[in-house]
């Protein structure tokens, strides 16, 4: 039996890795449902387009920053056009009526998806060569670390946003009190829009980061959906910052699960841990302690 | 929840309606018997989305390229055009079981191709059988044609998970490798691989010192790798197809620097593994038919012909070989030779004709089908291939 | 009554429908009717009891595997097998009830998520239930033709539909679609909130168990991948689509849903040939969110105004 920390250390990198990947979608979750409410199920689908239009971009010899960019712009746009067509008519209808819309627009997207890139994955190269790096004696793959390291900016930038500018606090507003929103001047309905695609540009460049870890299929985004989802829940659904601690949570305890207990059961050990966090603590590991 | 106020006429209307629809029920439907000049239908029913999309779309391709062929070259079968009937069933069991039913029943299709995984064509196993119609499943799991008492009617031009696994160990033992450590994915395949390798190393041949599953969307099974090579194992074999097998493939030799021999399964024999799993696919080795490296296999080889008939053709039209491509191939030839051999689209003699084939040779190797046995591969019809220079070589020993 | 004989007569309308539109096979209907009996009691769950559930897959799978391990692993009769389901998924409902009584919202729809998902690894990793290849050699139902079968699944349907309208309509029922308005005047009706809520759950679940009972000895062959969230996310869809407020909503759901992708699957080759599922999938996904931009409140919403 090897020491528990030598264990452990190579799997928590493993697992901040991974668990990066989830904070991202479970960013864009949190954005959307603090200023309308709504859980969208198309967040997952948001990060498919990005991911998808990158690598096009970079078959086509687009520098990186390039394909970054338009991936972004294409994903808002998408997400924009998703707001205006679904979310915008239904205004008025039940929370449950209009997740299910999501779901249908998810549907759509995987679609569109298929028909246009295909069955097969598409990858690309990582953004910076080389070896794995070593960072306070954890291995990370620099691939890993552009994750990481986009999330915590992203998640930031957002933070201050909402927390810090007019804007982004009447976008809150809106969510506490459409009402008195109005009546403040700000229009509940565009900052749907703007909350849709600002949550959409967070998931398209997260897909465009993801690509070369995860590789870019039509199929991606349910399982990043869940799993975002997830971070956003353990983080209370409450801010940004505490969707990307959900998600290195995550992120950490299916790695441990898959290393030291059962690789069969690294999944089912995940969500005993979420189930009974949220039995406890009704709102959330991160909120619930607030 | 309201209260009920319809009127007396509104009823009526439902019944009338009824009553009118029965009648056209009564009237019945088209009966089809075809006269001789009328098409050969063969239903398609494969994987061309969902997870196992890989094999179902190479299925599908071999399979329209030879009845396009057989067309062109010899008017179909007995001077009747093949017409296939090609349809996804988007990996999913539901959809495979629904879509036999319309092949077989509405479509009147003589005989169907696929389903192309063990859960799809176990799923549709009712409907297959209920059916009579002969089936040649592209199924990997000896489940599906055994006992073949119990499945008259379906056949697999597949091998069994056992074939992969027994000529991996085979090259393990020649080798001298005798410590295993094992990768499959959480999921049927992975897990027909995972008892494949647990019987033999049940018999001795092997001793399995590890074995771990990961999901096909795992990003990273640095996890899983780590216990297997904390194990000490002389060699790894991994069950997957891609993007599993590929991802395992770069972890274990970009972030692991593993320096133990690789064995992939039949899964990997797609170009997908190598285009995802780029330089870290050298060394790679695979258990694949004979058919994903027909340009090498010497001229003297008894199926050379067929290789480079089906070589040329599949790669002229589509660019690059599959190895799964030659399950699909053989499945059309056979069922175009048990027809003439029975002079008849009738299921039952169809049957009787594929199990009297004898031998037939196939791209996948010598095909054999018998009352006894609906599998008709062995372990002499795959080798183990080595990935060098961005391609799949073949040994020159075999 | 006369709601009731409608339903009954539809029946066999959908059956005779199937045969003139060549595309709505035998087996797509068993399935409808399997579909909408389990989705009936999502209705009842999350439209009587408020209660999002997305982990309903669960009971659903609880049935099947519950029928096919008594009956192939243990030799149980048939129906012995199919009520020990019924009880083990309603068990399970009451303890998953009363655990997550406290939990609203978004939490509670990741706390069913969470559920449902526990219960799918598990049973996929569980050797005795045959983990990812799952149980093969399930009794049969005893009737050979999928017309037949259609016919005597929806007269089960139509007892179910039935004990939902009675359910919604009883005292405890009203009480708890008041609980939209007030929980405390609910509560001073007399009415165990708390007992109301978990005894939904749990009737709803047995819903969920026996459709998937009768789903395994249709198929006669069941593996992991049937019960998972695209099967949670499936019911759900139905049920809010049919029109939660309608005992006869999931039904209605049911038959749109395969309606809408068998019809799609049909026309979609003439509009553009050699399509893979994609188009289908394209058509659905937009057919979803139209049908609930018009009908907010689901499809049974409209016909019964």
């Amino acid at each position: 039996m090897t020491l528990l920390a030598v264990d452990v250390l190579p799997l928590l990198a493993s697992g901040l890795a991974t668990g990066a990947i989830y904070a991202l979608v479970g960013i864009g979750f949190v954005l959307i449902h603090s200023v309308t409410g709504v859980i969208n199920f198309a967040q997952g689908e948001f990060v498919m387009v990005g991911a998808l239009s990158a690598t096009t971009l970079v078959a086509t010899g687009a520098p990186l920053a390039l394909a970054f960019t338009g991936a972004v712009a294409l994903t808002a746009a998408v997400g924009a056009i998703a707001e205006r067509l679904t979310i915008a008519p239904a205004r008025g209808a039940s929370l449950l009526t209009l997740i299910i819309i999501t779901v249908g627009v998810s549907v759509t997207l995987r679609g569109l998806a298929l028909l246009i890139w295909g069955v097969d994955p598409r990858s690309y190269d990582p953004f910076t060569a080389g070896p794995p790096v070593d960072v306070l004696g954890l291995a990370f793959s620099r691939q890993s670390l552009w994750i990481i390291g986009v999330s915590l900016v992203v998640a930031g930038l957002l933070w201050l946003y909402l927390e810090r500018t007019v804007a982004g606090k009447a976008m809150r507003a809106c969510a506490m009190d459409p009402d008195a929103a109005r009546l403040q001047g700000v229009s509940p309905s565009r900052m749907s829009l703007y909350a849709f695609a600002l949550a959409a540009a967070v998931a398209g460049a997260a897909g465009v980061v993801f690509v070369p870890v995860t590789h870019a299929h039509y199929e991606m985004g349910l399982f990043l959906a869940v799993n975002g989802f997830t971070a956003a829940v353990v983080g209370g659904l409450v801010s940004p910052l505490a969707a990307v601690a959900g998600g290195f949570l995550l992120g950490a305890l299916e790695a441990l699960a898959a290393g030291l207990v059962s690789s069969s059961y690294e999944s089912v050990i995940a969500f005993v841990v979420l189930f009974a966090v949220l039995v406890a603590r009704p709102r959330g590991v991160i909120a619930g302690r607030a | 929840m309201r209260d009920p106020s319809s009127a007396a006429p509104r009823r009526g209307l439902l019944v009338g309606l009824a009553l009118a629809a029965l009648v056209a029920v009564g009237c019945g439907s088209d009966d089809d018997t075809g006269s001789d000049n009328d098409p050969i239908r063969i239903g398609v029913n494969v994987e061309l989305s969902g997870p196992a999309s890989v094999l179902g779309n190479a299925y599908a391709d071999a399979a329209k390229l030879r009845a396009e062929l057989l067309n062109e070259q010899e008017g179909g079968i007995l001077g009747r055009p093949i017409e296939l009937i090609v349809t996804d069933n988007r990996s999913d069991q539901t959809e495979a079981l629904t879509l036999t039913e319309e092949l077989t029943d509405r479509k009147k299709a003589v005989a169907m191709i696929g389903p192309g995984t063990s859960p799809t064509s176990l799923a549709a196993m009712g409907a297959i059988l209920k059916s009579g119609v002969p089936t040649l499943s592209l199924g990997s799991a000896e489940a599906i044609v055994s006992p073949a008492a119990e499945r008259p009617n379906v056949f697999k031009t597949t091998p069994d998970g056992d074939v992969a696994a027994r000529a991996i160990v085979d090259d393990l033992e020649r080798r001298g490798l005798r410590r295993v450590g094992l990768l499959s994915t959480n999921n049927p395949y992975g897990d027909d691989g995972l008892q494949a390798v647990e019987r033999l190393a049940e018999e001795g041949a092997i001793d399995l010192v590890a074995a771990e599953k990961f999901e096909e969307e795992d990003s990273d099974t640095t996890p899983q790798l780590r216990r297997l090579l904390d194990a000490d194992p002389d060699a790894l074999i991994v069950w997957a197809i891609p993007p599993g097998a590929p991802t395992v493939r770069r972890d274990a030799v970009e972030k692991l620097d593993v320096d133990v021999p690789m064995y992939f399964d039949s899964g990997a024999g797609a170009e997908l593994f190598l285009t995802l799993a780029g330089a870290s696919a050298h060394g790679a080795r695979v258990v694949q038919p004979r058919s994903l490296v027909w340009n090498q296999v010497p001229d003297d080889h008894p199926l050379a012909e067929e290789l480079e008939e089906f070589g040329n053709a599949y790669t002229g039209e589509y660019g690059e070989m599959s190895g799964f491509a030659g399950y699909a191939w053989d499945s059309v030839g056979m069922l175009k030779a048990a027809i003439e051999s029975a002079r008849s689209t009738e299921p039952g003699a169809m049957v009787r004709a594929l199990e009297g084939l004898g031998d037939y040779p196939g791209v996948s190797g010598t095909l054999e089908f018998s009352p006894q046995s609906h599998s008709a591969l062995s372990a002499d019809d795959v080798v183990i291939l080595e990935v060098r220079a961005g391609a799949w070589t073949l040994p020159r020993r075999r | 009554m006369i709601r009731l004989a409608a339903f009954a007569v539809a029946g066999p309308l959908l059956l005779a429908a199937a045969q003139l539109l060549p595309f709505l096979g035998g087996s797509t209907l068993v399935f409808v009717a399997l579909a909408a009996l389990a989705s009936t009691g999502l209705t009842l769950i999350m439209g009587l009891g408020g209660q999002v559930s997305l982990g309903h897959a669960a009971f659903y799978g609880v049935g099947a595997y519950g029928l096919a391990l008594l009956t192939v692993k243990a030799g149980w009769p048939v129906p012995v097998a199919l009520g020990a389901g019924a009880a083990l998924a309603g068990g399970l409902a009451a303890l998953l009830g009363v655990a997550v009584l406290r939990i609203q919202g978004h939490f509670l729809a990741m706390a069913t998520l969470a559920f449902g998902l526990i219960w799918f690894f598990f049973v996929r990793g569980w050797e005795p239930a045959g983990a990812n290849q799952g149980i093969g050699g399930i009794p049969a139902l005893p009737l050979d033709d999928d017309e037949a079968t259609f016919l005597a699944l929806w007269v089960v349907l139509a007892g179910g539909v039935l004990l939902a309208r009675n359910l919604a309509d009883s005292r405890t029922g009203r009480a708890l679609r008041a609980l939209g308005a007030s929980e405390a005047a609910a509560g001073s009706c007399g009415i165990d909130v708390a007992r109301a809520k978990v005894g939904v759950f749990v009737i709803g679940a047995v819903y969920a168990a026996v459709a998937g009972g009768l789903y395994a000895m249709y198929v006669t062959y069941i593996a992991p991948d049937a019960f998972g969230l695209l099967a949670s996310l499936q019911f759900l869809v139905i049920a809010v689509v049919g029109g939660l407020g309608s005992p006869w909503g999931a039904t209605v759901g049911a038959v749109f849903v395969a309606g809408l992708t068998e019809l799609s699957r049909e026309l979609l080759p003439y509009v553009v040939p050699d399509a893979a599922g994609s188009y289908e999938l394209v058509a659905y996904g937009l057919a979803l969110v139209l049908v609930l931009l018009v009908a907010r409140q689901g499809l049974a919403g409209v016909a019964a105004r």
